[in-house]
């Protein structure tokens, strides 16, 4: 198993993400604050799950996920992001996000949905 | 006349609050913003440009990243409440974005901290104001259309 990489611009909202992945045992966390420095961490390291935003400064996380699948990597990409709207969701799907988590959500409710790359 | 969204900024403002917090809030009868001491502030481009300000007391986002984080009141830094303001103004603001009718897109949200702050936004007029309070300070959610 490799690092999950945690991208937001928000140190809020990583903190919330790490401790959420260290509840179902996912200790082993890289944290980046843009797609910029998400991409850079990506290509340097051993990176088994993606958990990213949308909206951020310098590159999307749109754009980042783009990137990573140009690379032919099928890794995991998890979006967390206040874009609600269906063809934003249908947006992300197409471009490679494999799972979508929209803004508020409960402590419980994402850790319910990385409780299956626990397991894998 | 401009289309409202009291009811709606104040449904979502209690849903935030209540799933990433776990904290009650509620229409409160008036709140000055002058006496607040953070000033977030997003905006939605697109066919029907809006921008949000969120106003909230020094007391309020202390206790609102204290709640957030997970962590004591006193172990909350100045960036914690500056980032928290930030990230619960990016919440309001995108989620009203997808109410409003159109296609729009979300700014990146912007923090200032002081006193007596207020905010002009040219050629934007306010239409919704929305006072609210928390058992720990009181806050404030003005929308300006454009």
């Amino acid at each position: 198993m490799g690092k999950v990489l945690v991208v937001d611009d928000s140190g809020t909202m990583r903190k919330i993400v790490v401790r959420a992945l260290n509840n179902v045992g996912l200790t082993d966390t890289l944290e980046a604050g843009d797609g910029v420095e998400a991409l850079a961490a990506f290509q340097a390291n051993q990176i088994s799950l993606v958990m990213t935003d949308w909206n951020m400064p310098n590159k999307s996380g749109l754009d980042l996920t783009k990137d990573i699948r140009s690379t032919g990597s099928k890794i995991p990409i998890f979006m967390i992001t206040t874009e609600s709207e269906k063809e934003r969701v249908v947006e992300a799907i197409k471009n490679g996000v494999t799972d979508y988590l929209m803004k508020p959500f409960t402590q419980e409710v994402l850790q319910e949905k990385l409780q299956k790359y626990a397991i894998a | 006349m401009a289309t409202t969204y009291v009811s709606e900024i104040e449904q979502i403002v209690q849903m935030i609050f209540s799933t990433m917090l776990s904290m009650e809030v509620q229409c409160a009868e008036s709140s000055s913003a002058d006496s607040h001491r953070f000033l977030g502030t997003i905006h939605v481009t697109g066919d029907n440009p809006v921008s949000l300000v969120l106003s909230m007391s020094g007391e309020m986002a202390r206790a609102a990243s204290a709640h957030m984080l997970g962590m004591n009141v006193n172990e909350v830094s100045e960036e914690d409440q500056q980032d928290v303001v930030a990230e619960l103004t990016n919440m309001i603001g995108g989620n009203l974005k997808s109410l409003i009718p159109g296609t729009h897109f979300l700014s990146l949200p912007t923090v200032v901290e002081g006193k007596e702050l207020d905010l002009q936004i040219p050629g934007a007029t306010l239409t919704d104001d929305v006072p609210m309070e928390g058992v720990d300070g009181t806050f404030r959610i003005r929308l300006f259309v454009k």
